[in-house]
């Protein structure tokens, strides 16, 4: 079966910018806009860098079954950072597709998996935030917020 | 029992292309997009880059990169290659360049991205038909 498209792919590292020196060095330099900065010639370590050929596979190769069970990893908030996977059972009625984590007993729904997992990380920030920035909590929600403290944590910690 | 943290996506954009500079290694997106028209279907794109900005990858992990009609969330394609830590400190960037890429018809395409079969971001590309003959 033909490729549906190839690819490439290479994992780099970040850029650097130097700047020419400080407005105290060089007076007047950082109003000069028009000119570009100077750039630092930084070395790219060979083996931090590399590439691949890759095919996709055909189309019609992957059956639409949807999953019973996913891995979520899409907090996507920069203060905090997920410690492990969050389990989510997948489930389907009509139009609308469920997430649930059942440990926490939290879930959320969309139109496609991936928008109810959308919806599921904002709202275990949500609560993850709310939890921890209480400074009581009654059992239940102290049990909660264990639970996500177990998969969740904040990134300056 | 220890666990690696997840790595987090802090950018993910489909663009025209991605162009890394050699010596800065700094990255250019060009032709930022999201919508794509064209008067007929199937279509082929002919070129086109996904860039990727990852926190917390440590050790090696294998990234997955599928490709997911949205209305009926058939899944379209499917490529996974490993990404190896760089620096924990620092974040991971990652530049995927995608070559004759054959759109069944018009809709909503996902490229949905995993790392070690957890999910953790999406980017999503509309594809129009374009009335070529229209005002």
């Amino acid at each position: 079966m033909a490729p549906i498209a190839e690819a490439t792919y290479q994992s780099l590292i970040p850029g650097s910018l130097k700047l020419a020196g400080s407005p105290e060095a060089r007076p007047g330099a950082w109003s000069d806009i028009s000119a570009l900065p100077g750039q630092f010639q930084g070395l790219r370590p060979p083996s931090r860098a590399f590439a691949a050929n890759l095919r996709f596979k055909g189309e019609g190769v992957f059956a639409a079954a949807p999953p019973d069970t996913i891995l979520f990893g899409g907090l996507n908030d920069p203060r905090l950072r997920l410690l492990r996977p969050i389990p989510l059972q997948v489930s389907r009625e009509a139009e609308r597709t469920t997430v649930r984590w059942v440990e926490a007993d939290t879930a959320a729904s969309g139109e496609t998996l991936t928008s109810a997992m959308e919806m599921f990380g904002m709202r275990l920030r949500a609560i993850f935030h709310q939890l921890a920035d209480s400074h009581s909590l009654d059992a239940d929600r102290a049990r909660l917020l264990d639970v996500l403290t177990r998969h969740v944590a904040f990134r300056s910690a | 029992m220890s666990f690696d943290p997840i790595p987090s996506v802090a950018a993910m954009l489909v663009c025209d292309q991605v162009i890394t500079e050699q010596g800065t290694n700094k990255k250019s997106l060009i032709g930022i997009f999201q919508r794509v028209q064209s008067p007929m279907f199937p279509v082929v794109i002919p070129r086109f880059g996904i860039y990727v900005k990852l926190l917390d990858v440590v050790g090696t992990i294998e990234f997955k990169l599928r490709i997911v009609k949205l209305d009926d969330e058939t899944l379209l394609a499917e490529m996974a290659a490993p990404i190896k830590d760089q620096d924990p400190s620092q974040p991971t960037e990652l530049a995927i360049s995608l070559q004759n890429f054959q759109i069944p018809e018009p809709g909503k395409y996902e490229f949905q991205l995993y790392a070690n079969d957890v999910y953790l971001h999406r980017a999503t590309i509309d594809l129009v038909e374009w009335d070529a003959g229209g005002a």
